[in-house]
């Protein structure tokens, strides 16, 4: 009889956890991180491997007074444990809200790393009680098959374990780990978030490397735009900038991406804030690791106001030219240069993505409540529409692939500039814990060229703000999904995304996989309209006006290819083909030069060469290498 | 400032290079050894020891990439007999200098215009000529030896200035008492007197009655032109550079944090803005008044350590820091005078640090002082050891890293074998202290026992027994109930002590 009023009371619990607000109030004590015993004063580690350096942040619980501070990294050789490094755990203030939080991360950063092979590895801490351990993986650099598993959106509703998505993608065993941002929902409690999500993560996250970008909640704030860093008067953001301290920014960026690859420029921004946007090889695959959030413009008093809030617009008689600028950000002039830089170099590299914390696109019509349409919202990358092209026509330089997270509602976007589909897709992934639904639900049929599938609303159409955006898949709250998990998740979409990248065939897989699901079983059941497969050229998927002649390469394949237009000097585009004989397409005619072979010493130029429309060219190139 | 603690990961980074090969040539090199001493630093005064207020991002990168001692004592709670000890490897029972001796019997040896004018005022009681140190000792294997910072063991006109004790080079303070000031008329390049551009304020000078004491102003008379720490600092780089093709020896025998209170104004404002305002020294407990002495000792001990970070980017940029062994340790342990406050920084955390517990004293907080040492690729990253250790084992240590032996006893054991792991590091079966000073003390090191006589003077012998392991504070005196340890103890007093030969050193008590 006790036992059975005890179960009440916790399924009571439940329910009014998931009722309840999601932003607890702050300092309310919902994890015990203070009288953690030393032996496991270890919460979890994260790592990269990229060029050869290892960089690892270990994330401890806040130590008592007189426990040892420095931290060790062993990794095991022969059978043997040796330590490699050392470090002081980081006791540097959280900063407001958190002044009196320490980071107690514990960072390494190991060159000339042996990426050839799996090494074991362990941190030891609190004077050698405490260890940890896992697995830093070779680069897999022979593997045709690359996994990318994407998660976003860690609501805070439900703080329990996710051993679901634990033995799924320990089963899926992806070479890489993405999560797009919202890790934490605790906006002034980001210390014990972040130690909750190594309790329900590291076990996947200590064994291969891991992307975590933190997004506006894991700062503390309800939508970011970062504004370059300046101080934000409202933790709504909508001015633009940060509200809590550059600090707690700090702190939330030194906990989740300390561990990434070196900034590719490090500069910080306004008040200090750092800046961490880099690029990551797994294997023949090259990731950018982006910050779209950092540099954008905010909303607030520079567009009229058409709703209840500076950033959602609920008047249907808007007109989005209206609230496009120009010169608003997205990426940013330092971003949009390093996706030129870098995605002209292909040493290695057969496919190239970028990540990021959101997708280019405001691909949902009823947001929050299912009666509450938006015509458009401004925390998309939607907006400003001029930003959004800018940076989809960098991302298509290079065939870009684009996976991100943050709209709880998970989609496969094929992005249209001037016309549909003539930039890249995106997979927009589904959160773990949905704190908010968004639903796909045009009112009218799509135009152009259907797209294949069984859902409704399936097509070419216009975002809120007028972008082009074809809709491949997207998966709604329902009622209809209620899984053996528990129903709460599947209603509301929660999930999370898996990519197979091929660099043979270069096809890109797309899988979205429900909470609850067990992948092992026959039966398992991904989101209707999953899988999706395309191919790395239809990430330029602009079509032709003219093409080159015809290139036939001998005594290399699949070289790397550079096709810049004469007049302007401007790189059409950078890509690895496929193959020894191809025909470039290009999108005005002219005269071109292409650049052929293998980065950065075995490359031949050629200059002068006349695009024609027609396809059938007689004139082939031949190249010998 | 705030700079160098979000620095503070990065710049502790420590590298795993491809070493076999490099390993292998370089066992033919003999390693440079930088020595650094710092002057009455305690045990908790460092960030990689506990330290929470004061931040030292640099030597606790020594600690993270090498080795720290946990239990690690002084030879002698003050700042002469502790150097003598060091560089002769003997302890306080059979050393020379035993206790910090002024020689008065020459003058008014703490008058400082006279001695500004009269080398023979300066000075400690001297070394005996022909003494066995670790200067000779080193030189003797080849190595070029330097000591800067404050030598004390011998006046400048006796034959116990460092050039007469086995260093080829010397700069700085010869005289403790000219310590008192880090801003001096002269210093002292080898056997030359180099004059300073400072004007004569006598150490120990108050702030006028008529100043008021919390005006920053006020204070203009005790920050002068040539800070003596930065013109050291210059003089051992210039050493490490002008021996970079040589192994060399570097005994930097570092003044600060020693009262006076007297720190570089950036770092005293960082410590200003992190602690906020606070009580201006006025001079009451000697040395010089400051009108943020927390803050001054606070940035006294970071002046240190980033002169320790200078060192090692030099190092790094000359290509000698695989090379190099960096020791880090203190004379001894906190001092209770001249504004400083060694509680409010629990400066010999876990050990008390009152006046008559930290420095000058055989209590814990007195002789128990941080060890760290670096050498990569030889010693492990991160490593701490409790290993019984005093710094009279220092010199048969570099004794056996450059292959030659001391000759005659020698008190101390190689600490070697700790240091790289390998070989068998044999123990200490005591560590022993007597202290012809502060009442006269005796005390003795043996397993988790500590013994001490503390007021030999009054004819009190009797020993108080501590558990360390139990009573870091020595706090709860258990001789009552272990006679057998305490008769031990006292027949290891009687055997290691002998009759100091100068009359100052001397315990009456015990025969002498």
């Amino acid at each position: 009889m006790v036992k059975k009023k005890y179960t009440i009371i916790v399924v009571l619990i439940l329910v009014l956890n998931f009722f309840g607000n999601a932003q607890k109030p702050s300092g309310e004590n919902w994890l015990d991180i203070d009288n953690v015993p030393d032996e496991d004063a270890i919460c979890f580690a994260l790592y990269t491997v990229n060029n050869n350096i290892l960089k690892l942040t270990a994330q401890l619980y806040p130590l008592q007074k007189d426990v040892d501070r420095i931290v060790k990294l062993q990794i095991q050789k022969e059978g043997q444990w040796k330590t490699i490094a050392a470090t002081l755990v980081s006791e540097e203030s959280y900063g407001w809200p958190q002044e009196d939080e320490k980071q107690w991360t514990a960072h390494f950063r190991i060159e000339e790393w042996d990426s050839s092979q799996d090494y074991r590895y362990r941190v030891l801490a609190a004077g050698e009680k405490a260890t940890y351990e896992g697995l830093v993986r070779k680069d897999p650099v022979e593997k045709e098959e690359i996994v990318v598993a994407g998660f976003t959106g860690n609501g805070n509703y439900d703080r329990r374990l996710k051993p679901d998505i634990i033995k799924n993608i320990k089963a899926q065993d992806p070479d890489l780990l993405f999560f797009s941002g919202d890790q934490s929902y605790d906006h002034e409690q980001h210390l014990q978030a972040w130690l909750l999500f190594g309790q329900q993560f590291g076990e996947i996250i200590k064994d291969r490397p891991t992307v975590c970008l933190p997004d506006d909640h894991d700062i503390g704030q309800g939508n970011v735009w970062g504004e370059a860093g300046i101080k934000a008067n409202s933790n709504a953001g909508n001015d633009g900038g940060y509200y809590y301290s550059a600090q707690y920014v700090n702190s939330v960026q030194n906990a989740q991406t300390w561990h990434l690859p070196d900034g590719y420029d490090p500069t910080p921004v306004e008040r200090g804030i750092g800046v961490y946007y880099t690029s990551l090889k797994i294997g023949k695959i090259d990731f950018a690791i982006l910050e779209d959030r950092k540099f954008k413009t905010g909303p607030k008093g520079l567009i009229p106001p058409m709703g209840p809030r500076p950033d959602h617009i609920t008047d249907p008689e808007y007109d989005y030219m209206t609230v496009d600028l120009p010169e608003g950000i997205i990426l940013g002039d330092r971003q949009l240069r390093f996706l030129d830089e870098w995605g002209q170099e292909w040493q290695g590299i057969n496919m190239k993505v970028a990540l990021s914390q959101t997708i280019f696109a405001n691909a949902a019509h009823r947001h929050g409540k299912y009666d509450y349409t938006l015509f458009a919202d401004m925390d998309s990358n939607g907006w400003p529409q001029s930003a959004r092209n800018r940076a989809l026509e960098s991302m298509r330089k290079f065939f870009g692939f684009h996976i991100a997270g943050d709209q709880h509602l998970a989609t496969v976007i094929h992005h249209g500039i001037n016309q549909y589909r003539d930039a890249g897709f995106s997979f927009c992934v589904p959160s773990i814990v949905n704190y908010y639904n968004r639903w796909w639900t045009p009112l009218k049929e799509p135009d152009g060229k259907p797209v294949p599938g069984s859902l409704d609303g399936l097509g070419d159409y216009y975002d809120g703000f007028h972008n082009k955006v074809t809709m491949y898949a997207y998966a709604n709250p329902s009622e209809k999904r209620k899984n053996k998990w528990g129903g709460e998740w599947g209603e509301r979409a929660a999930g999370y995304g898996l990519v197979r990248l091929n660099v043979k065939t270069r096809d890109i897989k797309m899988e979205c996989w429900p909470r609850g699901v067990d992948v092992t079983t026959a039966d398992a059941e991904q989101y209707e309209g999953w899988p999706i497969t395309i191919n790395q050229m239809d990430n330029y998927g602009r079509e032709a006006i003219a093409y080159l002649p015809e290139i036939k390469v001998s005594g290399m394949e699949n070289p790397v290819v550079q096709v810049i237009y004469e007049p302007t000097e401007e790189i059409v585009y950078t890509v690895r083909f496929q193959g020894s004989q191809f025909q470039p397409k290009v999108f005005k005619e002219g005269t071109y030069t292409v650049k052929i072979g293998e980065q950065p010493n075995n490359l031949k130029t050629f200059y002068g060469i006349n695009a024609q429309e027609d396809e059938k060219i007689d004139k082939v190139l031949n190249i010998d290498f | 400032m705030n700079k160098i603690t979000i620095l503070l990961p990065s710049s502790l980074l420590f590298f795993l290079g491809c070493q076999s090969q490099q390993e292998a040539d370089k066992e033919h090199t003999k390693p440079n050894i930088i020595y650094i001493l710092a002057d009455d630093l305690g045990y908790g005064d460092l960030g990689c020891y506990g330290q929470q207020k004061i931040e030292t991002p640099n030597i606790d990168a020594l600690a993270v990439s090498g080795i720290r001692f946990t239990q690690h004592y002084t030879s002698s709670p003050v700042c002469a007999p502790a150097r003598c000890m060091l560089l002769t490897g003997l302890h306080s029972g059979h050393a020379q200098i035993r206790g910090n001796d002024e020689w008065a019997d020459r003058g008014d040896v703490w008058d400082f215009e006279a001695m500004a004018k009269n080398a023979s005022l300066e000075g400690q009681r001297p070394l005996k000529a022909g003494t066995q140190t670790i200067g000779t000792l080193l030189k003797q294997a080849g190595y070029k030896t330097g000591i800067v910072g404050k030598w004390g063991l011998g006046g400048p006109l006796t034959e116990g200035i460092p050039n007469n004790q086995g260093f080829d080079f010397f700069y700085g303070y010869n005289c403790q008492r000219q310590a008192h000031t880090f801003f001096p008329v002269h210093l002292w390049k080898n056997t030359e007197k180099v004059p300073l551009n400072n004007k004569m304020i006598p150490p120990h000078t108050l702030l006028p009655k008529e100043a008021d004491p919390f005006d920053p102003e006020s204070y203009n008379d005790f920050w002068l032109t040539d800070y003596a720490s930065e013109l050291m600092q210059n003089e051992l780089i210039q050493f490490i550079k002008n021996n970079k093709n040589e192994p060399f020896f570097m005994y930097y025998a570092n003044p600060i944090p020693h009262v006076p209170l007297q720190a570089p104004k950036r770092w005293v404002d960082y410590y200003v803005k992190k602690f906020g305002d606070e009580e201006p020294y006025t001079g009451d407990k000697g040395y010089f008044p400051h009108r943020y002495p927390l803050a001054a000792y606070a940035a006294m001990v970071s002046y240190l350590d980033e002169q320790v970070g200078e060192i090692v980017a030099l190092l790094k940029e000359l290509g000698l820091y695989e090379n190099t062994i960096i020791v880090f340790s203190s004379d001894n342990g906190p001092s209770f005078n001249g504004g400083t406050d060694s509680p409010w920084f629990d400066s010999a955390h876990p050990f008390k640090s009152e006046q008559g517990w930290g420095k000058a004293n055989l209590t814990e907080g007195g002789i128990r002082i941080p060890m760290i040492a670096q050498w990569p690729g030889k010693i492990e990253p991160g490593t701490k050891t409790d290993l019984l250790s005093a710094q009279y084992d220092v010199l048969p240590t570099l004794c056996e890293i450059v292959g030659i032996e001391p000759e005659g006893k020698i008190d101390g054991i190689s600490f070697l074998p700790t240091l790289t792991g390998e070989g068998n590091q044999n123990a200490h079966e005591f560590i022993y202290w007597e202290f012809p000073a502060s009442g006269g003390q005796q005390a003795l090191r043996m397993g988790k026992w500590k013994g001490i006589r503390k007021n030999i003077f009054q004819d009190d012998l009797q020993i108080l027994l501590y558990n360390l392991e139990e009573d870091v504070q020595e706090q709860n005196d258990v001789s009552d109930q272990y006679p057998e340890i305490v008769q031990k103890i006292d027949s290891i007093f009687l055997q290691e002590h002998t009759p100091a030969e100068l009359d100052r050193f001397k315990i009456k008590q015990f025969g002498d």
